[in-house]
C-alpha cells in the first residue's frame, strides 16, 4: 500500500455545514478507515454538521472540535472544515471522551487514559511508545487543560501526547469537541493511535523574554482572570509596562506583547485571551497571584518555523501529514505579517492539517502561542524514535 | 518586584500612601505565592509548573541513560573490535598459541591446529601429552609440572611433536604460567621447527661436504696435498717427540700418459679412482693417504718402519698389476712404481721425507717401472740399488 493513500486530507470552504461535510467525505472516504478527524468553525450549524457527519461517516470513528480557524489544504482559513482521515492499514486508534471537565478529578483522568491504552493494546497487540502517540483535543474554555494535560500523559507514560484547546472563532461563547457523532461541551477527547509510519512530536515557539517583569497581586485562578498586576488594575498597568493606552489594547497587541514565566531556565508563554471591560485581563492558561511574569517579545516566526519543519524532516524524511494545534495568537499575528504566503506555503507543502487553538497541550503541559503537533512521515517506522 | 515607580508617586502624601499601599500589595502577592508553593496540593499552575519541572527531569534523566547506553555500547562495540583484532592477530599468527588450564586445552589458535592437524572442536578435548611424541612424553612432562608449580616461570625447550594422522613434527616451545585467581594457567607459543631442523641438518651437511672437499681430492676422494701439509708437520712432531718412524710412499703410474691418450681421459680418471680406492682399502686408520699430483700418490704412514712400509707398497703394486681395470668392456692393464723414504733416516721434515720418496721413486722408474725403490743417499752409493728390494 502507497504511503501516499494512508493518509487523505480534506478541506471545504462551503460555509453549508452539511455541503461542507459532503465535501468533506468526498475528499477523505475510503473503504478502510480507522480514524476520521476534523476541524471546524464554529459558525456552522453544530447539529446539523454532527448529523451530516453521522451519515457521511456511519460505523467510522470521527473525532473532532471547532476552531478558532482551520488549516488544510485550502492554507490558512476561517469559517471551514478541515481535516484528514486515516488507512487501517496504516493505523489504529481508539478514542474516549471526558465529559463534565468541571468536575475533572486527577484521578478520573489517570483511569480513563489506562483505560484507553488498554483498549489500543487490545486492537494493536504491537502498540507501544515507539509506534504510538495521543491526540488530545479539550474544551478551549473550560480553563482545565492543566490537570487534564498532566493527568492524561502521566497515566500514558512513555505513549507522548500533544493536544490543542478547541477555540469559537474569537467570541469566547463555548468551544466544542466532536465525539461519537455529536458535540460535546465542557468535554475532551483522547485519541490514541498506533502506527507503522515514524512520527515526530514537535514545538515551536518564537518569543524570547526581555528583563521587564510584574507581579500579579490580584487573580481568580479559576477563571484565569488577572484583576491587578504591580498592585493596579492589570489591563492599565500591562498596558502601560508595553507602552500604549489600556483602551488601545486588543488580540493583535497580546500575540505581539505576550507574558512569559519563567521555569528552571525556560520561557512559558501565558497568552492573554481578552482585556475585560472592568479592567481585568483574561488568560488562556493558568495563572495566580504572586507570579511573577516577564514581557516577551517575538522573533522571526518564519525561520523558527522553517527550522522547526527541517529538523521534521531530518528526523523522518517529508511527512505525508502534520497535525497541527497552532495558537490563535500566532494566527493573528501571521495574517498581519509580510511572510503569511511563506508561511503557508510551509504549511501546504508540509501537508498540515489543523486549527487555530485556545492553547496547545504538549506532553503533559499546557502552553500558549505555540505551534505544538506531530508530524507522520511515510517511511517504515523506525526502531527508536525519541 | 515592578522596576518602575508609578509616574503618580510624588512628594504629595496621600500619593505616597497608595504606592506604599501598592508595593505592599506586591510584596503580600509574593510573599503568599512563596508560601503556598510549599503546598502538596497545588493549584492549576503549580501543575502546570510541577508538570514543567517533571518533563525537564524526565528529559533529562532520559538524555542521562540514552548517553550511559550510547556508551555503553561504545564500550561494547570497542570491546568486541579490540577482541576481534585480537583474535585476528593471534589467528594470523606465525606461531601456535595455547593455553592449558586443568590439563586440557582451553584455546587454541589456527595456527596451533594447523600445526598438529587437529579441527578447532576436536582440539578442546585434548590435553598437551596428547600432542607429544611417546618418546619425549617424560620431558614434556616433566616441565608442564615445574611450570605448574612455580618452578619454573618461562620455559623454552624442543620436542618431537605428535600430529592427529600419527606423523611426527619438531616443536620448539616457549611457555609461560600465569595466575588467574585460584588456577595456574600455562601459556605456550608452539613453533613448528620440522623444517628449520630439515634445513639445519642440510647446513651441516653441506658444511661437513665443503669441509671435506677441502682436504680431499675430489676425483678419488683421497686427502689433497692441503690436508697433508696441514697432518704431516704435525705427524712427524709426534713421532720426534715419541721416537717413532714414519715411512712415506710415493706412489705413481706408470705410462699414465698413454693410458689418457689410448682411452682418453675419463677412463684415465677411472684408473686414478681405482688406485686412490686401492691406496684407501689398504691403510690403516692413521695412515694419511693423498693425491699428491697428477697421477702421484703419497702414504704416510706413522710409526711404521721401512721393511714394513716396502711391504705395503709391495702389495699396492702387486695388486695393481695383477688385475687390469675394467672401463666399460675394456681391460686397462696398469703398473705402478713406488719410492719409500723413512723419518727421520731419510729427511727430518715433511719436504726433505717426501722429496726423499719421490727420489726412490724416480729410481725406481729409471729402473724400469713397476718397482719398489728404497730411498738411497747418494754419499752412499752401495744403497743405491739394492737388489732384495727390487722385483
Amino acid at each position: 500500500m502507497e504511503a501516499g493513500h494512508s493518509i487523505r486530507r480534506g478541506h471545504s470552504l462551503a460555509t453549508d455545514a452539511r455541503q461542507a461535510v459532503r465535501e468533506f467525505r468526498a475528499a477523505v472516504a475510503r473503504p478502510d478507515t480507522a480514524l476520521v478527524l476534523f476541524f471546524c468553525s464554529s459558525e456552522y450549524d453544530l447539529d446539523a454538521l454532527a448529523e451530516e457527519m453521522r451519515l457521511a461517516f456511519p460505523e467510522t470513528q470521527v473525532v473532532g472540535c471547532t476552531t478558532a480557524g482551520e488549516i488544510g489544504p485550502g492554507g490558512y482559513r476561517d469559517h471551514s472544515l478541515a481535516g484528514a482521515s486515516f488507512s487501517a492499514a496504516g493505523f489504529s486508534a481508539v478514542s474516549g471522551c471526558i465529559d463534565n471537565l468541571q468536575g475533572f478529578e486527577i484521578a478520573e483522568g489517570d483511569a480513563f487514559a489506562q483505560d484507553l491504552l488498554q483498549k489500543l493494546e487490545s486492537r494493536e497487540a504491537g502498540a507501544g511508545a515507539v509506534n504510538s502517540f495521543g491526540l488530545l483535543l479539550i474544551d478551549g474554555l473550560s480553563a482545565r487543560e492543566e490537570p487534564v494535560t498532566r493527568s492524561l500523559q502521566s497515566a500514558l507514560g512513555k505513549v507522548p501526547m500533544v493536544g490543542g484547546s478547541a477555540g469559537d472563532g474569537e467570541r469566547f461563547g463555548s468551544t466544542h469537541v466532536y465525539f461519537e457523532g455529536r458535540f460535546h461541551a465542557h468535554a475532551a477527547v483522547l485519541t490514541l493511535v498506533s502506527t507503522r509510519f515514524p512520527f515526530k512530536l514537535f514545538k515551536t515557539q518564537h518569543f524570547v523574554a526581555t528583563g521587564t517583569r510584574m507581579v500579579v497581586t490580584a487573580a481568580d485562578i479559576t477563571t484565569r482572570i488577572v484583576r491587578e498586576i504591580n498592585g493596579l488594575p492589570a489591563a492599565e498597568e500591562y498596558a502601560r509596562v508595553i507602552g500604549i493606552e489600556a483602551r488601545d489594547l486588543d488580540p493583535m497587541r497580546f500575540a505581539a506583547w505576550p507574558v512569559v514565566v519563567m521555569i528552571d531556565g525556560t520561557n512559558y508563554v501565558r497568552s492573554i485571551q481578552k482585556a475585560n471591560p472592568d479592567g481585568s485581563l483574561t488568560f488562556f492558561c493558568a495563572i495566580e497571584e504572586g507570579l511573577v511574569l516577564r514581557v516577551a517579545k517575538g522573533v522571526d516566526l518564519l525561520a523558527n518555523l522553517e527550522e522547526a519543519f527541517a529538523a521534521v524532516r531530518a528526523e523522518i524524511g517529508a511527512p505525508q501529514l502534520v497535525l497541527g494545534c497552532d495558537c490563535i495568537l500566532r494566527k493573528l499575528e501571521i495574517q498581519q505579517s509580510p511572510d503569511k504566503d511563506r508561511i503557508e506555503d510551509i504549511l501546504l507543502s508540509n501537508h498540515a492539517v489543523g486549527f487555530n487553538t485556545y492553547g496547545e497541550q504538549y506532553q503533559g503541559v499546557h502552553v500558549n502561542q505555540t505551534l505544538t503537533g506531530i508530524a507522520i512521515g511515510s517511511g517504515a517506522i523506525k526502531s527508536d524514535h525519541a | 518586584m515592578p522596576e518602575t515607580l508609578s509616574p503618580a508617586a510624588a512628594m504629595d502624601e496621600e500619593l505616597l500612601r497608595a504606592e506604599v499601599a501598592r508595593l505592599n500589595k506586591v510584596v503580600r502577592a509574593l510573599m503568599d505565592r512563596a508560601e503556598r508553593s510549599t503546598n502538596v496540593q497545588g493549584s492549576d499552575f503549580s501543575l502546570f509548573q510541577s508538570a514543567v519541572m517533571l518533563e525537564e527531569q524526565v528529559r533529562a534523566r532520559t538524555a542521562e541513560v540514552e548517553a550511559a547506553l550510547r556508551r555503553n555500547e561504545k564500550v561494547t562495540r570497542d570491546l568486541r573490535e579490540s577482541e576481534a583484532k585480537f583474535r585476528g592477530l593471534v589467528n594470523q599468527s606465525l606461531v601456535g598459541i595455547v593455553i592449558v588450564e586443568d590439563g586440557k586445552f582451553t584455546y587454541t589458535n589456527a595456527k596451533f591446529n594447523e600445526i598438529f592437524g587437529y579441527a578447532a572442536d576436536e582440539v578442546k578435548s585434548l590435553g598437551p601429552l596428547d600432542v607429544v611424541a611417546e618418546s619425549d612424553r617424560p620431558l614434556v612432562e616433566e616441565t608442564l609440572r615445574k611450570r605448574l608449580s612455580g618452578e619454573a616461570e618461562h620455559v623454552r625447550y624442543s620436542f618431537r611433536g605428535l600430529r592427529k594422522n600419527g606423523a611426527q613434527v619438531d616443536i620448539e616451545c616457549h611457555g609461560s604460567a600465569m595466575q588467574t585467581g585460584r588456577k595456574r594457567t600455562l601459556i605456550s607459543l608452539i613453533m613448528d621447527v620440522t623444517e628449520r631442523t630439515r634445513a639445519e641438518r642440510e647446513v651441516l651437511a653441506l658444511q661437513e661436504k665443503l669441509r671435506d672437499e677441502s682436504t680431499h681430492d675430489s676425483l678419488t676422494g683421497l686427502y689433497n696435498r692441503r690436508f697433508l701439509e696441514q697432518s704431516l708437520a704435525r705427524e712427524l712432531a709426534r713421532a720426534e717427540r715419541e721416537r717413532t718412524p714414519v715411512s712415506a710412499i710415493m706412489g705413481d703410474l706408470d705410462h699414465f700418459k698413454s693410458v689418457n691418450d689410448r682411452y682418453g681421459h675419463l677412463a684415465g680418471d677411472e684408473v686414478l679412482r681405482f688406485f686412490g680406492a686401492l691406496i684407501k682399502g689398504r691403510a690403516r686408520a692413521s695412515d694419511i693417504y693423498c693425491r699428491y699430483g697428477g697421477e702421484e700418490f703419497l702414504l704416510v704412514l706413522p710409526g711404521m718402519d721401512e721393511q714394513a712400509a716396502v711391504e705395503r707398497a709391495e702389495q699396492l703394486r702387486g695388486a695393481l698389476a695383477a688385475a687390469p681395470i675394467a672401463y666399460g668392456s675394456t681391460q686397462i692393464a696398469v703398473t705402478a712404481s713406488f719410492g719409500v723414504a723413512v723419518f727421520p733416516r731419510d729427511g727430518v721434515s715433511g719436504d726433505a721425507l717426501i722429496e726423499a720418496a719421490d727420489n726412490a721413486l724416480y729410481a725406481a722408474k729409471e729402473a724400469g717401472r713397476n718397482r719398489v725403490l728404497v730411498f738411497a743417499k747418494p754419499a752412499a752409493p752401495s744403497l743405491e740399488a739394492p737388489s732384495s728390494n727390487r722385483t
